[in-house]
């Protein structure tokens, strides 16, 4: 078992190594840059519009967006990308190949996607605090900073989840997943809402930013319920565990003979 | 070291490979069988990335299914290609070694080993293998397959794309790797590749194992089926004529005006009858069987198999 163990160590730290190695190239650069730029673009906009409008919504908003796209491309692709690749063979014909690359994978995408979104979260303040400066932007970086991290691993081990399900439309099955879930029933207000990343880190993000005086107001708990830290922390990491858990048992157990090699 | 025990695999309502049996131990196999055959749904079984629907698969004693440390002991060459844009052969073959279990410095150095073993130029080795001709790329996939010295090495294919000295270099290592005592399992299409290891082989087809053991004890179920026999002559038509009035022909088909091809199962009364043919002013030029060489058993046990003979 200790044996096992130790495999299982080298082979998710050879995959992080390679996995990083492979991600330096012109293609990620660019994306990265486009992505980690997007956000402080809308905040100088609005910045610049006349009478300067808060821009702390617009900063969580498109950094979350930010997360969202940055793991869509780099998070879903961990089964599918090595099946088109025809490498996936030379992987699982490893002792515990399958699930060191999962596990590797999924580290260097949340790794990738943490830094963009934390890159364009602080680009983004700084533009705010150059253009419209408040006084209040290192409350608003650590606030939207620590969902943005917790949002990282949770969109990642979704949809290394959908990749894994949907190996051969990964990218549809995610971006449906996205738009049902995190656009359409992340607005409901109700217990459904934890079926989702967005509900819990919308009330994480609401709960730092407004007064302790606005949280007790009963105008807003109808609106946006108790407001429970704890329990919105335990659904989103509860989320990522299972979404996690459940894509190493399917791809530990399921059978990705492609059609060719049958 | 390897054992099927009535092991079918389905694919919903397709089917990989039906009802196998049989036990391979230590030595050179040789896995034929045409394009679709079901030759890598068996790997597949083999390595452990399929699960039998029915039966049992066991390598070196364990379900290769359910315990997965057993592939320490195996190297796999798949034929699918290898498509990697901006990874040299280096980086990669030194990746999948350490997949194995091994640190970085030793899966380095077995790398380095490997990719000498298999004739890539150290220069090569540091460029993408996304500007590889295939002869490189095959020569980097079984540069992966060797690196960490499995006791058995599956190869599927392995041949594709290498030029005459490619073949001969892979040939001298795989024989070598068999003199060290380890096992090769070389599944193809292509009869004469695989004959070169000198291997016991395994015939399949349609998901079926047609025939298993030496050429020779495959060669013994063949007795009663008949010989083909393929002629040159002055004139086919006349020939034919002859050769049917003797009684020792099952079928003939003349294919033009030189050449006919006979089926026999009395090949020895049939040659013994040619003298007398040349003395009535038909000689036979010349005389092939597609019965000398394997790729002629296997083509006889494919007609079998599908009814024809």
């Amino acid at each position: 078992m200790a044996n096992r163990i130790e495999m299982l160590k080298h082979g998710i730290r050879a995959t992080i190594r390679y996995e990083i190695a492979r991600s330096l190239n012109l293609g990620r650069g660019a994306a990265f840059l486009v992505l980690a730029l997007f956000p402080p673009a809308i905040t100088a906009i609005i910045c610049r519009l006349p009478g300067a409008p808060p821009t702390m919504i617009p900063i969580g908003v498109t950094s979350l967006v930010v997360c969202v796209l940055a793991n869509l491309v780099w998070s879903t692709s961990a089964v599918s990308g090595e099946l088109e690749g025809k490498t996936w063979a030379y992987l699982a014909a490893r002792p515990g190949g399958r699930i060191a690359s999962m596990i590797g994978k999924y580290i260097v995408s949340v790794g990738w996607t943490a830094l963009v979104t934390l890159s364009a979260l602080t680009i983004s303040i700084a533009v705010q605090a150059l253009l419209v400066p408040t006084g209040d932007e290192l409350r608003l970086w650590l606030i939207f900073a620590s969902c943005g991290l917790i949002a990282c691993f949770a969109y990642a081990s979704i949809y290394t989840l959908l990749g894994t399900i949907f190996h051969r439309r990964a990218m549809v099955a995610a971006v449906v997943h996205t738009g049902v879930f995190e656009l359409m029933i992340g607005w409901i207000p109700g217990i459904i809402q934890y079926a989702t990343v967005r509900g819990p880190l919308v009330h994480l993000a609401v709960i730092g930013l407004v007064d302790k005086e606005v949280l007790e107001d009963p105008n807003f708990t109808l609106v946006f319920g108790e407001p429970n830290v704890i329990g919105h922390l335990i659904s989103v990491v509860c989320l990522t565990i299972v979404a996690l858990l459940a894509s190493l048992w399917l791809i530990r157990t399921r059978e990705y003979a492609t059609t060719q090699e049958v | 070291m390897i054992e099927f025990e009535g092991v079918t695999k389905f694919y919903k309502t397709v089917i990989g490979v039906n009802d196998l049996t049989f036990r391979l131990g230590t030595g050179a196999f040789g896995l034929l069988g045409p394009n679709g055959s079901g030759k890598t749904t068996l790997l597949n079984l083999i390595l452990g990335q399929l699960r039998p629907t029915m039966g049992s698969v066991k390598v070196f004693g364990v379900d290769p299914w359910r315990d997965e440390s057993i592939l320490r002991r195996i190297g796999y060459c798949p034929a699918s290609e290898l498509l990697l844009p901006n990874v040299s052969a280096r980086e990669w073959v030194t990746y999948q070694t350490e997949m194995v279990g091994f640190s970085r410095t030793a899966a380095a150095e077995l790398a380095e080993r490997a990719l000498r073993d298999v004739g890539l130029p150290p220069a090569a080795a540091e460029r993408p293998i996304g500007g590889y001709s295939l002869g490189m790329r095959q020569r980097t996939k079984l540069a992966q397959a060797i690196a960490h010295r499995p006791d058995l090495l599956i190869l599927d294919e392995p041949f594709n794309g290498l030029d005459p000295v490619g073949r001969h270099e892979m040939n001298e290592l795989l024989t070598g790797y068999l003199a060290d005592g380890r096992s090769v399992l070389l599944a193809s299409h292509v009869l004469h590749e695989v004959e070169v290891i000198r291997p016991e082989f395994l015939l399949i087809s349609g998901g079926r194992l047609l025939a298993s053991g030496s050429p020779a004890e495959v060669r013994r179920l063949l007795i009663d089926l008949p010989n083909e026999i393929q002629l040159q002559v002055d004139d086919a038509a006349r020939v034919a004529e002859r050769l049917v009035a003797t009684g020792l022909v099952d079928s003939l088909k003349v294919i033009d005006r030189q050449h006919l091809t006979v089926m026999t199962r009395e090949s020895g009364k049939l040659l013994e009858y040619f003298p007398r043919l040349a003395a009535e002013g038909w000689p036979v030029r010349r005389l092939g069987t597609l019965d000398e060489s394997l790729q002629d058993l296997f083509t006889m046990l494919m007609r079998r198999h599908r009814g024809e003979i």
